[in-house]
């Protein structure tokens, strides 16, 4: 009795699932800082697949029960989708491997074996990305996974569907599942928005933070902004000592737009403004209005 | 405790009704002594003697012991120490006697003695024959070492360099490994008391062969009264003295000239390598016992220092590019990279140990003795070699370690001899204390490159400044390659020291009463208790040690400093960022254990040659928080209580069956179950509990330089990270449980002729239950559990405190209901699997018609995700508190053939005399070991814990390393040159045929972090990645290559004087 059962592998927590065709534990948004989060996580019933990220390092990844979990958005910016099987991959039919002759290392690519096909805003979009057979799901990040990376920026606000294409094999030569949540999962891009400002608003004038005479407040979106999108009407800075408006212009640069005077800007109050009703689109075509100001107070002394 | 209380009044109710019965029984030997059981029958009759008395004398005993046989025509005497005796039956008016009686620690004699009770009166009668080797006592399976082997046989020094003889038994990393345990899990017996490092586990005391009587090496099977220890138990008996004046001088030498060169072990990648050689290896000794008073008093002392000398040789080495291709040079044979000669440095290192003994042994009546020994191994390593990789200057360190220890043993019999008590008293005091070589080495802070650097760019380090690793030099032959790599290197100081001293108190007790209810008892109700110190001074020379990080992709230079922060000066523990200052000099930790144990054993002759084993031991161990941080006030507002954490509940029950089949001591059939728990080693109270705290800075180095008579680095003080390990004490899971092995053993003997047995045993074990520190944060914080195990109640219980204090204490609240979600977490661990099981085939001859051997054939496999208490692949003993569970990622891929697998193990050791008569004895002895290697593992680094600490491929998935062998021979020519006089002359050869095939490989992949390929194998090696990137890991280019070889032939030789 004490025995029994010895020398059979044990059921491991930290083990992977090589038995059956290969399964999806998770679809995660990996943000262009490095963030990662999921846009599904698979559930059985209810409850979490057993070998799928719950707790990684500490932190929960994907929520137990299927109705605590929300799907993230997806970095504008730039993104990478990781999608995490259950077992190990057939490395050398998802990735071919790059060896330059002066380094000691190869970096994978998977755009020639195109293991999913990406499509986002009703477009096929071209990728490059990686096999990564290591981790499972306690590790940071978890896997093992393909990493998908688009080779464009996509749209804000754009629907995607990712499909697992029958080139993915397990080491037994399994191919995934078809149809929704199986090989088929979409996500939704998120929409255009400001994310931060520099120097931050204040409403307590002691709290307001002083930029130079001829500084500028930056505006800071989620994605690449489409210069042309933005007028000079739907921005400008107001002397809050009159509550008049100044003489302002402004660049647009990558993802923020940086509003400042036309001249030096005398001691004073100010607030820098993107005015409710702004259209601004990001260079992918993607576009919001704005349905309030967008205000920053500060102060030049 | 009230259980406890109700056995204890049964069990001398059981006692007080025995006086009455008066039947001997079997009964189990204490602990340094043997036993003798028997019966008297007619020689025509074959009845049952009744009546007969039986005395046992002899030259290891003081007086005599005696018997009356039962209805049975039974006897059993007790507490014989270990020697040859002669068994006298006196029936009617004559004597019979029955001489060569051997009698072994911790075994059983069994012997049948036929009489003809017919004999004429007043006729003394000697008989023939000799006990049955095989013990009728237990369930034990080992062997045990006599002075005869160790006399006769090809062996190392001491007692511990022996114990590798039995089956299933294997060397390991810190010592001998026990039936897939490792070495540290053992407990190690000398006199009765336990001489076990109190803070590591493993062996402390050790002692020359010479002074040693017998030493019985218990693999497992043992029974209520053996506690602490999920390995072997090792009792060393040591010699005493007798009625007659005994003694012998000795000497032995091994010559560094006729010790073999060892061949090369080439590494890739590094040009620094080292060589020890063997100077000399000597020592000289004495050792004589006799009595002070005939048969009331007798002595014995002994003194053996020994030395060792040898020569550490630093070598560097240069790559060479002889076609100047840019390209290092490969060897085709080999395919390593040519490396050529450039500097060697030789340092002498001198090593003396003192080893000593003295005993006395009293008998105030033949029921009343007593034993009083002391005895000892301190010992000195001077200038030896703190690492290899590092300045010359700066690499020497010197050791003073060692043990003293006190044993007083009382035992009186009883009732005629149907009561015996045991007590024993002892003091065990083990040391070790480091200390840097050179001046100013106590200051000097160590800076390690963990990069590849050139020992061109690091002479103004280099002692021996060698032009050839100057790149660029007009020196240099190899211009187009860098001629001199170096990894890890380590300059100005050593880095982490220990000095350290371990003490046990200890007091055994028991209680034996034999007793007659259906069928022959001998119950046993004993005990013990242990008050254990681990006081440890543990530092950084010059109070940090400074690592080069290689960067993170888009991450600055960056240099990591580790340093043992001092306890806040305001009681508040940890302290925090800035408050934190450095510890000078280390820490201090005084920590003590109490460990109390009790146990009831019944030895029941349910028929004369069937009889059950069964009794049960409850221990308990209490360990305390390190003194000096007591009663401090964690940030929080929570007292550091006194006692760390307290095992209460291990009950170990033990039950084996032993059948006779010939019913006359011949044969056995045996079956054992056990549970034995671990006495977990004090190094988790100095870690976890001794107010340890290792602060992490990582400063941003741009353009740092190092002065090479500078303690600190320049240019580098800004500290763009700081983290701190560990929080002075750790939280432990109320309901942890003690952690154990469960063992099953099955087996027989057979005597197939007279002194020769063999004997077939299947041993399984496997070990359900660990105690780990744990983190369920991701490092942030750490608790001890038994990882795998629900431990939810303790959390309820804790987030119901919580809630109990929130309004008034809301920072503890929320430290109870963090640990509550630890708690919850801690069954999300993988659980804790290390199963051992075992084939074993025996087979012994007792020295007889001039020949003696024990040879042992092992089939076993060993595997699992926990090797045990250091694991054996890192090297890093810190038992219960390894790295292994620190994170749940770092379980991935840890199950598999463990460091210890060896399927097969082959051990034969035997000796022939060849008695000249006049001219002497010429004794050619030989011991041939063979076993399989290890399976190695992929390992690779973890981001956090470092090299090897990532499973890349599954445990065990590499390849072994081949099976090897080693033969070793002995000869002896002895001749008497006086009555009681006589002189030995040997000499041993190790390793005969000089094998010096490959012991184990280097398995380090990558150097850079990785996380496991779950499942994988080698297919899935190309495509892996470091650690989050698309990048695959660089190479260790020795990875796969062979890293130890066996020891090169080596001889030595030796004089006795015996008297």
């Amino acid at each position: 009795m004490l025995f029994a059962g010895c020398f059979s592998d044990p059921d491991l927590k930290t083990a992977l699932r090589p038995d059956g065709l290969p399964e999806v534990l998770s679809l995660v948004s990996i943000d262009s800082g490095g963030g990662e989060a999921p846009l599904f996580c698979k559930y059985v019933g209810d409850v979490l697949d057993e070998k799928a990220p719950g707790l990684v390092q500490g932190s929960e990844f994907c929520p137990k029960q299927k109705s605590d979990f929300v799907a993230a958005g997806v970095d504008p910016l730039g993104f990478s989708l990781r999608i995490v099987f259950d077992e190990l991959l057939d490395g050398d039919a998802v990735e071919t491997l790059d060896c330059p002759a002066d380094e000691e290392v190869c970096y994978g690519h998977i755009n020639t074996t195109l293991p999913v096909t990406l499509m986002c805003g009703g477009a096929a979009m071209t990728y490059d990305g990686y096999y990564y057979p290591n981790g499972n799901a306690v590790s940071f990040p978890v896997g093992p996974s393909l990493v998908v990376t688009p080779d464009d920026v996509v749209a804000t606000g754009a629907d995607c569907t990712v499909v697992i294409n029958d080139v993915v094999k397990d080491k037994s030569g399994n191919t995934v599942a078809t149809g929704p949540e199986l090989n088929q999962f979409t996500f939704t891009v998120d929409a255009l928005a400001v994310t931060g400002t520099d120097p931050v608003d204040a409403a307590d004038v002691m709290d307001r933070e002083v930029i130079a005479p001829d500084g500028a407040v930056a505006f800071f979106f989620n994605a690449l902004i489409d210069p042309a999108s933005v007028t000079a009407a739907e921005v400008e800075i107001t002397n809050l000592d009159t509550n008049l408006p100044v003489p302002s212009d402004f660049d647009v640069v990558d993802n923020e737009i940086d509003v400042f005077g036309v001249a030096a800007l005398p001691a004073g109050n100010y607030a820098a403004t993107i005015k409710s009703g702004a259209t601004i689109a990001d260079v992918a075509g993607g576009m919001t209005t704005l349905t309030a100001d967008e205000t920053v107070r500060f102060v030049v002394q | 405790m009230k259980r406890i209380g109700l056995s204890f009044a049964m069990a001398v109710g059981l006692f007080a009704g025995a006086t009455a019965v008066d039947v001997p029984q079997a009964v189990a030997q204490s602990n340094t002594t043997g036993s003798v059981r028997g019966r008297i029958i007619d020689k025509k009759s074959k009845d049952a003697v009744v009546g007969a008395t039986v005395s046992v004398s002899g030259p290891a005993l003081q007086g005599t012991q005696t018997e009356i046989t039962d209805e049975n025509g039974s006897f059993n005497i007790s507490s014989l120490p270990p020697g040859t005796y002669v068994v006298s039956v006196f029936y009617g008016d004559s004597q019979f006697n029955r001489p060569n009686v051997v009698i072994e620690v911790g075994k059983q004699a069994f012997i049948s003695v036929p009489i003809d009770t017919e004999v004429k009166a007043n006729e003394v009668i000697e008989l023939v024959g000799r006990a049955p080797l095989v013990d009728q006592g237990s369930t034990k399976v080992g062997t045990t070492i006599t002075d005869e082997y160790t006399r006769n046989i090809p062996t190392g020094r001491t007692f511990g360099a022996v114990l590798g003889t039995a089956a299933g038994t294997q060397n390991d990393t810190y010592g001998v490994s026990f039936s897939g345990s490792t070495s540290v899990e053992s407990s190690y017996v000398v006199e009765g008391i336990n001489t076990t490092d109190t803070a590591f586990g493993g062996q402390s005391t050790n002692l020359p062969n010479e002074f040693v009587e017998e030493t019985e090496v218990i693999a497992g099977g043992y029974s209520a009264e053996f506690g602490r220890s999920t390995g072997g138990v090792i009792n060393v008996v040591t010699k005493q003295g007798s009625n007659k004046f005994k003694g012998s001088v000795f000497a032995y030498y091994s010559p560094g000239t006729l010790t073999s060169d060892a061949k090369a072990i080439l590494r890739e990648g590094s040009s620094i390598g080292s060589e020890t050689n063997l100077d000399y290896q000597s020592d000289l000794g004495f050792e004589v016992g006799g009595p002070i008073i005939k048969d009331k008093l007798w002595f014995h002392v002994g003194y053996n220092p020994s030395f060792t000398a040898d020569t550490i040789s630093r070598i560097t080495t240069s790559v060479v590019d002889v076609d100047q291709d840019g390209v290092e040079d490969v060897d085709p044979n080999t395919g390593f990279t040519v490396l050529e000669n450039v500097a060697q440095q030789d340092r002498g290192r001198f090593r003396t140990t003192q080893f000593f003994t003295a005993k006395v042994n009293g008998a105030i009546s033949d029921n009343h003795q007593f034993q009083i020994s002391g005895f000892g191994n301190p010992r000195s390593i001077d200038k030896t070699l703190y690492r290899t990789t590092g300045s010359p200057e700066a690499s020497l360190y010197s050791i003073d370690d060692g043990a003293y220890d006190l044993a007083v043993k009382w035992t009186s019999k009883l009732n005629d001899g149907k009561t015996q008590v045991d007590l024993v008293g002892g003091y065990h005091l083990g040391f070790s204390n480091e200390n840097p070589y050179f001046a100013g080495g106590e200051a000097a802070q160590g800076l390690q490159f963990q990069n590849l650097r050139f020992l061109g760019d690091l002479q103004q380090f280099e002692a021996v400044k060698s032009p050839k690793c100057v790149d660029g030099s007009p020196d240099d032959l190899y211009p187009m390659v860098n001629n001199c790599p170096v990894v890890n290197y380590t300059v100005n100081g050593l880095g982490f020291l220990e000095s350290r001293d371990n003490a046990r108190t200890s007091l055994t007790g028991s209680l034996t009463q034999r007793v007659n209810l259906a069928g022959h008892h001998a119950f046993k109700l004993g005990g013990d208790v242990e008050f254990t110190t681990y006081n440890s001074q543990r530092r950084f020379t010059g109070d940090a040690f400074y690592q080069w990080r290689r960067p993170a992709p888009g991450q600055p230079r960056q240099w990591r400093r580790r340093a043992l922060i001092e306890t806040d000066p305001a009681g508040v523990i940890p302290c925090l960022g800035t408050t934190c200052s450095i510890a000078p000099g280390g820490i201090q930790a005084d920590t003590e254990n109490r460990n109390i144990g009790l146990y009831l054993q019944d030895s029941w002759q349910v028929r004369p040659n069937f009889t059950v084993n069964a009794g049960v031991r409850w221990e308990k161990q209490t360990a305390f928080v390190a003194k000096g941080i007591q009663g401090l006030t964690s940030p929080e507002g929570e007292v550091i209580p006194e006692v760390a954490f307290e095992l209460s509940n291990m009950i170990a029950p033990r039950v084996g069956f032993i059948w006779d089949p010939t019913s006359e001591g011949r044969a056995k059939f045996i079956a054992h179950y056990g549970r034995f728990y671990e006495s977990v080693p004090m190094d988790i109270n100095v870690r976890a509990f001794g107010g340890e705290i290792t602060d992490q800075s990582f400063l941003d180095c741009p353009d740092a330089t190092i002065d090479a008579n500078s303690s600190t680095l320049t240019g580098c003080s800004t500290v763009s990270r700081r983290t701190q390990l560990g929080g002075g004490t750790e939280y432990v899971a109320p309901s942890m449980r003690g952690q154990y092995i469960n063992e099953v053993i099955l087996g027989a003997e057979y005597e197939l002729m007279a002194d020769f047995k063999m004997g077939i045993n299947f041993v399984g074990r496997n070990m359900p239950i660990v105690i780990e520190d744990v983190s369920t944060d991701g490092g942030n914080n750490y608790l001890i559990a038994n990882p795998g195990e629900d431990f939810s109640s303790d959390a309820s219980s804790l987030r119901a405190q919580a809630d109990s204090i929130m309004a008034t204490d809301p920072d503890l609240a929320a430290l109870y209901n963090s640990r509550a979600d630890q708690l919850d977490s801690v069954k999300d661990f993988d659980k804790p699997v290390r199963d051992y099981q075992a084939v074993q085939f025996t087979a012994q001859q007792r020295l007889s018609k001039h020949a003696m051997l024990l040879a042992s054939y092992t089939y076993a496999r060993s595997k699992g995700n926990y090797p045990g208490l250091f694991s054996t692949e890192t090297g890093q003993l810190d038992p219960n508190l390894t790295s292994l569970y620190d994170l749940p990622e770092l379980m991935s891929n840890r199950y598999g053939a463990l460091g210890l697998d060896r399927p097969h193990n082959l051990k034969v050791d035997g000796f022939y005399q060849f008695d000249f008569k006049q001219a002497g004895l010429l004794t050619l002895g030989a011991s041939v070991r063979g076993q399989s290697g290890i399976a190695h593992n992929t390992l690779g680094a973890h981001v956090f814990y470092g090299t090897d600490e990532s499973y890349i491929l599954p445990r065990g998935s590499d390849l072994r390393s081949p099976f090897t062998w080693t033969g070793d021979v002995k000869a002896t020519y002895g001749r008497r040159i006086g009555k009681n006089q006589s002189v030995e002359v040997f000499a041993d050869i190790f390793n005969l045929f000089n094998n010096q095939d490959e012991t184990d490989a280097d398995e380090t992949y990558t150097f850079d972090a990785i996380d496991p390929i779950v499942g994988g194998d080698s297919s899935d090696l190309a495509h892996a990645k470091q650690q989050g990137v698309n990048e695959t890991p660089n190479l260790n280019k020795n990875y796969g290559n062979l890293n130890a070889r066996q020891a090169p032939r080596s001889i030595r030789f030796g004089l006795r004087y015996s008297f």
